[in-house]
């Protein structure tokens, strides 16, 4: 019985003591699931209802994004060497915000920077008032310049990641596009803004190729602020473009253009190198010019390049196509002679003249001596509409297609539109608007044997692992026979042996050109005036086998002589004697250039005179930059003497003789007096 | 019989003892499992951020090499530019070899009161036909463009010879105007002083 007692209290203590432990577990279990209710009632109100702004935060706390720019491409010349290059460079940052003691952090900066104090510390506080957090302090900074500043501003204590070790400031990467070798080729290259956009020259042309793309950074940070994670979103890098720009011709030829415009008190001056086989600029320079890294010193004097957007009346180097289109159609050969008269013709309304009595001599001497009357005889021969047509077979009236911005077509009026002289005036290089780069190329035209290969200044554009995207495959076209170049080639010789161009003549190369001395054309006048001129020289060399095509234009020189002879040709011989040798061209034949010691012939200026008025002194137009509607002009026909009178052909006269505009007469004096 | 069920209640008693070290020796193991696998993890982790960070720093470091090197080409590009290696030639002391054509405007300016109207006075050159007067006929105005042409042919000579002259030496250009009539020599010492200066 107490037996059986015991074990039934046994019993009891047993269950009670389960029951007890089941209570407390219970109990256990109770706190467990109301803290882990209450955590998970808090965590749903926190993912739920406050989920967007603690996303940020945290975002916020950890994450940064910054953009860059990829560095922009580089420019090359043919040569590999390079015109413009991007480097990057830093701007200092201060986050005001952060910065606690604004005095003397403006105090220490300052010191650091070199600037005053005062003007710091009133930024900063400004920026701290208005919460900006990104305050810019001093802008492109090189490496040298960067790693003075961490010096200076080094804070042992601080723990920072990245530089400088100083409360609130930090570097942010950006990019100045650099031009080593300074003003050379400016007028090419163009430049490109703050913003990496090119505004001029083949910065802007090839702003497609060259433009660096913004690149997104995800960048994950721990507290000390260093980067463990970034998410960087590509893009493929800026291509390369390469430039048939060859450097030191560049020199050469801006270096002599620079020296002949100084010294003859010229307004502006261009120098043209072309390859004749290729049709690679070698050389494009414009007088005066620009520095590209300094933007302060680009102004609307010297931003233009003159070479392929401005267009002038060429003169006599226009010659070439009068003879070239007489030559084509076998109306004329070197030997065969003209009889250049008294040095006087008279075509429509209009007298035009040559700088002395010539008499019959052969087309080479002709166009050595620069004769109006010769080239005004050989065109009429040539007839209106096949010299329009030879016209615009050299590619005048319409743009070269070079890869630079803003070229000009130049004008070439259609012959329905010709004045009754017009075909006299054009012969000799009036009533006619061309770009100096034009003209090179015409000349290039006949110095590879006929063949027109389009001028351009793109030799390849490359990706950013030099692969060639693209290369330059130039139109070409046939002008002019073979024939037909060679002998207006030895008749371009006769002038710098013995004609106007003597001056030309290179030092142990033979060259052959032609000189070009125009009356221009006055905006304000709106028609040529005979006290400002263009003087010009056009020349290929080795005349046996031309290689380069060399033209040089310069603007309304005022010292000295002032014919393209005195002016512009020395400037060519100063090219081609520096050239030549660098681009290992051979010596050729220099027999012919021994005849330097006679009298430099005097070039005939100017687009002849009015009939009009006999009595005074007259100013002729030049009618191919007005914009005129005139009724058709008629085909001069030779009279008795020297005389040739406008014709209808057949016979017919026109119903109303086109005649110029009434700005025409108005006298050498009252153009002077305008000026 | 007794003895085989108390043999039996024995063995229904150990086994909950034993099952439970079983039990706590699998939970220990687990757990141990779970640590090291959240140790591991962890261990990973901070691994990773580690090596972004070591990864993050070459990152940086391969691109301020590549500005560096775009610096250095710069650099290069600006010693290597005709103009700077011009510069230092002369600061080295080497002379250009003079192939230049002679100085127009100092020419002219020698020359001028004995050119007249021809291309190298200052005066345009078109001035020098004068086209005031009517022209009666044409041989009338040949005789007079003859006459013009021929009078400004002897003063044109000066500008030519000088210029010629001055591509070869000074000591050329003082004997040569030696020979010319008084008012070509009085213009002539002008630009053999400056050809002199000029190629000192």
């Amino acid at each position: 019985m107490a037996k059986k007692n015991l074990n039934a209290k046994k019993k009891k203590t047993a269950a009670e003591l389960r029951q007890t432990a089941f209570i407390r577990f219970m109990i256990v279990i109770a706190v467990f699931v109301v803290w882990f209710g209450g955590v998970g009632a808090r965590l749903v109100y926190l993912q739920i209802t406050q989920h967007e702004p603690l996303k940020e935060k945290a975002v916020s706390q950890r994450r940064d994004v910054r953009k860059s720019r990829l560095p922009r491409g580089t420019i090359y010349d043919r040569n590999g060497r390079a015109l413009a290059i991007s480097v990057s460079v830093k701007t200092l940052y201060a986050d005001a915000t952060a910065i606690e003691d604004i005095p003397k952090a403006s105090e220490d900066i300052a010191k650091a920077l070199k600037t005053k104090p005062a003007e710091l510390r009133k930024v900063l506080e400004e920026a701290k008032e208005l919460g900006r957090k990104a305050v810019p302090i001093a802008k492109g900074l090189d490496a040298t310049e960067v790693e003075a500043i961490d010096r200076a501003l080094d804070t042992p204590n601080l723990r920072k990641a990245g530089t400088p070790k100083y409360e609130g400031l930090f570097w942010r990467d950006s990019q100045k596009r650099s031009y080593p070798h300074g003003p050379l080729a400016a007028h090419v290259i163009g430049f490109s803004d703050a913003e990496g956009v090119g505004q001029a020259g083949i910065e802007q042309s090839q702003n497609d190729v060259l433009y660096g793309a913004v690149i997104r950074r995800e960048q994950e940070r721990d507290r000390l602020g260093r980067v463990y994670d970034e998410v960087v979103t590509e893009k493929a890098p800026p291509g390369d473009v390469v430039l048939t720009i060859d450097n030191s011709a560049q020199y050469f030829a801006e270096t002599a253009l620079a020296q002949a415009v100084r010294n003859s008190g010229a307004k502006a001056g261009i120098a043209v190198v072309i390859a004749n086989k290729t049709g690679e600029v070698l050389a494009l320079a414009n007088y005066p010019t620009f520095d590209p890294s300094k933007l302060e010193t680009i102004g609307e004097n010297n931003l233009r390049n003159s070479a392929i957007q401005n267009m002038y009346s060429p003169g006599s180097v226009f010659k070439l196509i009068t003879y070239s289109a007489a030559r084509e159609r076998n109306l004329i050969s070197p030997k065969s002679h003209i009889d250049l008269g008294g040095g006087t013709i008279e075509v429509g309304s209009r007298r035009f003249r040559d700088s002395g009595r010539y008499g019959s001599v052969s087309y080479s001497r002709a166009l050595a001596v620069s004769s109006n009357v010769g080239a005004i005889r050989t065109a009429m021969r040539v007839g209106k509409k096949d010299f329009h047509q030879s016209i615009l077979n050299f590619g005048f009236g319409s743009a070269t297609g070079i890869e630079l911005p803003a070229e000009t077509a130049g004008v070439v009026r259609p012959p329905e539109r010709w004045y009754g002289d017009s075909l006299a005036s054009m012969a000799i290089g009036y009533e006619i608007g061309v770009s100096a780069l034009q003209m090179a190329t015409a000349f290039a035209t006949i110095a590879n044997d006929g063949v027109r290969i389009q001028p351009h200044i793109i030799k390849e554009i490359r990706d950013h692992d030099e692969t060639i995207v693209s290369a330059a495959k130039p139109a070409k076209n046939r002008v002019v026979s073979a024939e037909t170049a060679r002998d207006v080639r030895e008749m371009l010789r006769e002038v710098v042996v013995s004609g106007t161009g003597k001056k030309a003549a290179p030092s142990g190369y033979s060259a052959a050109g032609k000189t070009g001395t125009a009356w221009k054309f006055d905006e304000k006048l709106k028609r040529v005036n005979s006290a400002k001129y263009v003087s010009s020289f056009i020349g290929m060399a080795p005349a046996e086998n031309p290689e380069v095509t060399i033209a040089v234009v310069i603007d309304e020189p005022r010292n000295g002589g002032r014919d393209g002879g005195s002016v512009a040709a020395p400037v060519f011989k100063e090219i081609a004697d520096k050239l030549l040798p660098t681009l290992k061209i051979e010596p050729g034949n220099v027999s012919l250039t021994e005849d330097d010691s006679g009298d430099l012939i005097a070039e005939t200026v100017g687009n002849g005179e009015s009939l009009e008025g006999e009595n005074e002194e007259v100013v002729a137009t030049d009618a191919s930059i007005d914009e005129q509607t005139e009724q058709a002009t008629h085909q001069p026909e030779k009279k008795k003497g020297d005389k040739i009178a406008a014709a209808v052909p057949g016979g017919k006269r026109p119903e109303a003789i086109p005649k110029r505009p009434a700005a025409s007469a108005k006298t050498k004096n009252e153009a002077s007096r305008s000026n | 019989m007794k003895k085989r069920n108390s043999v039996i209640k024995r063995k229904t008693k150990r086994s909950p003892r034993g099952g439970s070290w079983k039990y706590l020796l699998v939970t220990v193991l687990c757990a141990v499992l779970v640590m090291a696998g959240f140790f591991l993890v962890a261990v990973q982790h901070f691994a990773t951020v580690e090596l972004g960070i070591k990864n993050s720093e070459l990152r940086s470091k391969v691109e301020e090499l590549e500005a560096e090197k775009r610096r250095l080409l710069l650099a290069r590009e600006t010693a290597l530019s005709p103009a700077e290696l011009a510069r230092t030639a002369k600061r080295l002391g080497f002379v250009e070899r003079e192939l230049a054509s002679p100085d127009v405007p100092v020419l002219a300016v020698a020359t001028k009161p004995e050119t007249g109207p021809t291309m190298a006075s200052s005066e345009p050159a078109v001035e020098r036909i004068v086209y005031s007067k009517p022209v009666a006929d044409a041989p009338r105005v040949a005789e007079r463009d003859r006459k013009a042409f021929d009078a400004a042919k002897p003063e044109q000579k000066p500008r030519v010879t000088v210029a010629s002259i001055e591509k070869k030496s000074p000591a050329d250009v003082a004997s040569r105007s030696e020979g010319r009539p008084r008012r070509v020599a009085e213009s002539a010492p002008k630009t053999t002083l400056n050809a002199a200066a000029r190629l000192k």
